[in-house]
């Protein structure tokens, strides 16, 4: 997980920074809202994935540190990425279509793919809300046998 | 109906201090502070062998049952579901 966050920080901050901006497709110039939504679209992976990198990079710390993982803040640093994940999906879902009505009529929303519906960040989002759900059972199991002398 | 801890009075009986009583046992002394005051949701078998090994009495003297009536008039309160 810690890797893909990492891939994903520095796939984001390429594009962010030295990706060329496609003006043109099929001679008919970009509208410039176009133009910014995919801007913005950038930024804001860039965002998601560095936030999940910093969580999970903070769960490791705190595993090393206090030799426990089952506890309420883990179980929320979870809930919080999985959230994020899946809101960021439902934008993705209602900004591709907003931004449908904005291309010119013979550009197929496939071919610029604006903030292109990732499966892949919902399926992130599922296993991080379940991951959650696991680590409160846990935690709960956890105090069970620590008030066991 | 609550569970009743009465270890203090057996360590006094027996004139032993908890972090003597930790050592034998091998818990650490806060444990044995949760124990005298009842703050465990359960104890093991071995756990409660070594106390009564180590204080010479049976499982009995250390645990004691109440019924509400009798707690209410002890200590005030039924103890809370956390304890």
């Amino acid at each position: 997980m810690a890797a893909f966050s990492a891939f994903s920080v520095a796939n984001e901050a390429r594009e962010v920074l030295f990706a060329p901006t496609p003006f043109y497709i099929n001679g008919e110039s970009i509208p410039s809202a176009v133009l910014t939504a995919l801007a913005i679209r950038d930024v804001l992976a860039l965002a998601l994935s560095i936030a999940c990198l910093i969580v999970y990079l903070n769960f490791c710390f705190d595993v090393v540190s206090t030799q426990s993982i089952f506890t309420r803040k883990q179980c929320r640093r979870f809930l919080v990425v999985g959230l994020l994940l899946l809101i960021s999906s439902i934008v993705s879902i209602t900004f591709d279509n907003l931004c449908a009505v904005q291309l010119p009529n013979d550009v197929s929303i496939t071919a610029i793919g604006i903030f292109g519906f990732n499966a892949w960040t919902l399926v992130l989002a599922l296993f991080a809300l379940s991951l959650s759900a696991i680590f409160e059972y846990g935690r709960l199991l956890q105090s069970d046998v620590d008030a066991i002398i | 109906m609550p569970i009743v801890m009465r270890l203090d009075r057996v360590m006094a009986d027996r004139k032993m201090s908890s972090q003597e009583l930790a050592d034998i046992i091998g818990i650490s002394p806060v444990n044995v502070s949760r124990i005298k005051t009842g703050r465990l949701k359960g104890i093991r078998f071995s756990t409660l062998t070594a106390m009564c090994e180590a204080l010479h009495c049976k499982p009995g003297d250390i645990i004691d049952w109440m019924s509400d009536e009798e707690y209410i008039e002890a200590f005030g309160s039924l103890p809370s579901d956390e304890d």
